[in-house]
């Protein structure tokens, strides 16, 4: 699985780049979100894939489960996410303002600082 | 006591600007220059006898950079020369420039210059030296530039900066490589180096370009005389007895170090003497009071770096000798010129008018020294300088025409004023702090060929340290001689030069321009336009501000960088599969279908349901791969992040086919390329463990020291709670952004 897993990361990475290197505003917020998603996933697979046991400890011999999974590279993520979310947001509303003002979507014709 | 004198000047460059803002009289202010001549003087007889006076302070040991300061011979001259011609600058200063708005930061930077220089000629540590070395050259800047409204003067400014830095720069190499060859930062710790090898022909070549540069030799030059753009008090301190010595004085130490180094020697000698016959030749030429005088400074400047390649016992005893004269008879014409363009209101040789009698009287004695005509302290050295030179053919001929050339300036400096049949302007008198130094050095230069035997026992320290093995006593006459013939002769060819100096100023005006566009001057503007336009060419290609092409550009290097290293340093990863269950082969063909459903759809809608979809799948994959928490917050975000796209993005234009076919390919492939080497560094984590991870112990201490069973939960809120505080934080300022910019409307600010 995890060696599947590296070929779509790498898929998702390309698509995102791409997404990113267009000249609509719009679609470079996208190929944002895609590469979240991907640089998230990369930390996810490097820890190592593994399933059926979570960091949680067992309610009475407070003892983790055989092969637990590395929740430090969760905690790691979960803040990854999270952070994503807040530029993703400002992002989102930088780009609405900037059409607003520039009148343009397109990225080649914001090249300039004066309006 | 060495440290006293370094802190000197600098207190007074603090003082100075309180000081002369509250309108007390700046010449007071000599006196700090004075304390350091003062305090220096009292080592005289320790220096002379070659007791060395050293002091060591640490600075910052581990990399041997000490203020370990040092007195010798050549220092304690120089020392005194700093100090007692700033003095009279100071004095001069106060009164020629006195009434100037900028008056306060002139006298701060005179005043860190002349700290600097202190330091630099004390100063025994190469590192240390550096520093100093540096100094002068900013303070420099700052004093050439001290006109600044001036185009002219700002031209100057940033010319001599980027020449003595740009040495400066050289030096530092240089120096660290002399460094490492000796073991030692100490100058006074050094030996003779009697191996040859490239290491060691570099660092002499290094050390030059920094000497040649700060001294103005062959083909460095050109800034000298465009540093007249300065004010004269500083023409005549840094530009003549201080500063630019340095690069002379730097040599002058390492001439031991590097005896036997035909290289140093051959470059030393023949630099200098290009130099010398140079600057006569074109302070013939000039008509310019100032820049007449500053091509004679750089003839002076040619004449000392010659001497000290030329490695014998009359060149090192030469070299004392004119050191002292020039910077004597030099400080006194430079303060002369400020005087005489204050009472003939030009500094044109050819349009001066006549001249007070008292004057003149001060500049024939000064100009007097300059020609070296018995018995100033400059025809000793010339003599000593001509026997210095008597080992090649070339060099004495060389040395004579200087001398004649030299002759020549020297009389038309006092000639021209004398027979100026112009009309008098009202003159007004110059008070005594203008008179002090010119008059105090012009009679020294001249009366010390007379008192010679005062200089001798400073002279014989100072050519011992050298490397010079005989005494030569210093002597208006060592009899008849080929020397004293060639003087004698250079006078008479130097006076016939001097009565064609008007007529040939047609000619001179001619020649004048063609040196300028065939010098080493102009080889300085082409490579600094050259520079310039360079740096305009790859800003318009790299900074082109279409964002896409940066970031295909970092996304290009970063992968071929990366890509590269992997593929060198470690190898192909292998691709293994493992066992696969079908669910897991559903998940990812759900997601890798919605992320090019979302790049391909043309509405906009679709696409950001299909990105909603990528989104849930990960949540799904964090589930199964025992991430409960991750899977929750993923689907939380994802769901926000839908309801913000659908709500924003709807209201802008819809997608259109901006680029052209070609560019999307090509954007295509460098994303295909950034991915395949993210696939590849995914492989090789892997394949291998590199470390172990530290998750052992957040699983132990998350009950016992946490007092919770969820582990990830712990370590966000307890073990790297103040990560989380900064990702609180980050989140509050994204909302700040957000509500500000939908609230906030130019029209209602």
């Amino acid at each position: 699985m995890s060696a599947l897993m590296a070929v779509a990361i790498g898929i998702l990475f390309a698509a995102s780049l791409y997404m990113m290197l267009r000249r609509s505003i719009v679609k470079l917020v996208m190929g944002l979100i895609l590469l979240s998603n991907a640089a998230n996933l990369v930390i996810f697979t490097s820890a190592g894939l593994t399933s059926g046991a979570p960091p949680l400890l067992d309610k009475v011999t407070k003892e983790a489960p055989v092969g637990v999974a590395d929740p430090l590279a969760q905690a790691l993520i979960l803040t990854a996410i999270v952070i994503a979310f807040g530029v993703l947001a400002f992002s989102v509303v930088l780009i609405h303002r900037a059409h607003e003002v520039v009148q343009t979507d397109d990225l080649d014709q914001m090249k300039d600082t004066d309006q | 006591m060495m440290l006293t004198s370094i802190a000197l000047p600098f207190i007074a460059a603090a003082i100075a600007p309180v000081w002369l803002r509250r309108g007390l009289p700046g010449s007071w202010l000599a006196l700090f220059p004075l304390a350091v001549f003062v305090l220096n003087a009292g080592l005289y007889s320790q220096a002379v006898s070659g007791m060395e006076v050293s002091a060591h302070y640490p600075w910052v040991p581990s990399i041997g950079l000490n203020f370990t300061l040092y007195v010798d011979g050549l220092r304690w001259l120089m020392l005194t020369l700093i100090s007692g011609i700033g003095t009279a600058v100071v004095l001069y200063a106060s009164s020629y420039l006195a009434g100037h708005k900028d008056l306060h930061r002139f006298f701060l930077w005179l005043f860190v210059f002349m700290g600097a220089m202190v330091g630099l000629v004390l100063a025994d540590n190469l590192l240390l030296l550096f520093v100093f070395w540096e100094l002068t050259s900013i303070a420099s800047y700052m004093l050439i530039g001290f006109t600044h409204e001036s185009e002219k003067s700002r031209a100057s400014a940033l010319q001599g900066l980027l020449v003595t830095v740009g040495g400066g720069l050289a030096l530092l190499a240089g120096m660290i490589m002399l460094g490492q060859q000796q073991q030692t930062w100490l100058i006074s710790e050094m030996s003779l180096i009697t191996e040859h090898s490239s290491w060691i022909n570099a660092a002499i070549v290094l050390i030059l370009i920094g000497t040649f540069t700060k001294s103005a030799q062959f083909p460095f030059q050109f800034w000298l005389p465009n540093a007249m753009a300065a004010p004269t008090p500083v023409s005549a301190y840094l530009h003549s007895a201080t500063m630019v010595k340095a690069g002379v004085f730097l040599m002058a130490q390492l001439a031991p170090v590097f005896a036997q180094q035909s290289l140093w020697l051959t470059l030393v000698t023949g630099a200098g003497a290009i130099t010398m016959l140079l600057g006569a030749w074109l302070a013939y030429l000039a008509v310019d009071l100032k820049k007449i005088l500053a091509y004679t400074t750089v003839t002076a400047l040619g004449i000392l770096t010659m001497l000290v390649g030329l490695n014998s016992d009359y060149a090192f005893f030469a070299f004392v000798t004119f050191l002292v004269a020039h910077a004597l008879y030099k400080a006194s014409l430079f303060m002369l010129a400020g005087i005489i363009e204050h009472q003939a209101h030009t500094r044109n040789l050819r349009h001066i008018r006549p001249l007070p009698k008292f004057t003149l009287a001060v500049t024939a004695v000064a100009a007097w020294s300059l020609a070296g005509i018995a018995p100033a302290l400059g025809f000793i050295a010339k003599e000593l300088l001509l026997k210095a030179s008597a080992t090649s053919g070339w060099l004495t001929a060389m040395v004579f025409a200087t001398a004649a050339l030299t002759i020549a300036v020297a009389v038309s400096l006092v000639w021209q004023p004398w027979r100026s049949r112009r009309q008098v302007k009202e003159q007004h008198a110059e008070p005594w702090q203008q008179w002090f130094g010119p008059v105090l050095f012009s009679s020294l230069a001249l009366l010390l060929g007379l008192g010679a035997p005062l200089v001798q026992p400073l002279a014989n320290t100072i050519a011992e340290q050298m490397g010079a093995n005989n005494v030569i006593e210093l002597s208006l006459w060592y009899g008849l001689s080929p020397a004293l013939a060639l003087s004698f002769a250079s006078i008479v060819v130097g006076i016939g030069l001097a009565a064609l100096w008007r007529k040939n100023r047609v000619l001179a005006a001619k020649l004048r321009l063609i040196s300028r566009y065939t010098g080493t001057e102009r080889l300085y503007e082409l490579l600094l336009a050259g520079n310039l336009s360079f740096a305009d060419w790859q800003t318009r290609v790299l900074q082109n501000g279409y964002l896409g092409r940066y970031l295909v550009l970092i996304i290009a290097i970063t992968t071929l960088a990366v890509t590269s290293t992997l593929l060198s340093q470690y190898g192909l990863p292998s691709f293994q599969f493992d066992a696969l269950e079908p669910y897991e082969v559903g998940m990812l063909f759900v997601m890798l279908a919605s992320t090019l459903y979302a790049i391909a759809s043309r509405q906009r809608f679709a696409a950001i349901i299909a990105l909603g979809a990528v989104g849930f799948v990960v949540a799904l994959i964090f589930i199964h791969f025992s991430a409960p928490d991750l899977g929750i917050t993923q689907v939380l975000v994802e769901t926000l992040t839908v309801l913000l796209l659908v709500l924003v993005l709807l209201k802008l234009p819809g997608f259109k086919n901006y680029s052209s076919r070609g560019q999307r390919l090509l954007d295509a492939v460098v994303a295909c390329a950034f991915g395949l080497m993210m696939t590849l560094l995914v492989l090789a984590t892997q394949e291998n463990h590199w470390a172990d991870s530290i998750a052992h112990y957040f699983i132990e201490h998350s009950y016992s020291l946490g007092f919770g069973r969820n582990v990830v939960n712990v370590i966000l809120v307890d073990f790297r709670a103040l990560d989380t505080l900064g990702e609180i934080f980050v989140l509050a300022l994204a909302a700040m952004g957000v509500y500000s910019m939908i609230r906030l409307r130019r029209s209602r600010l």
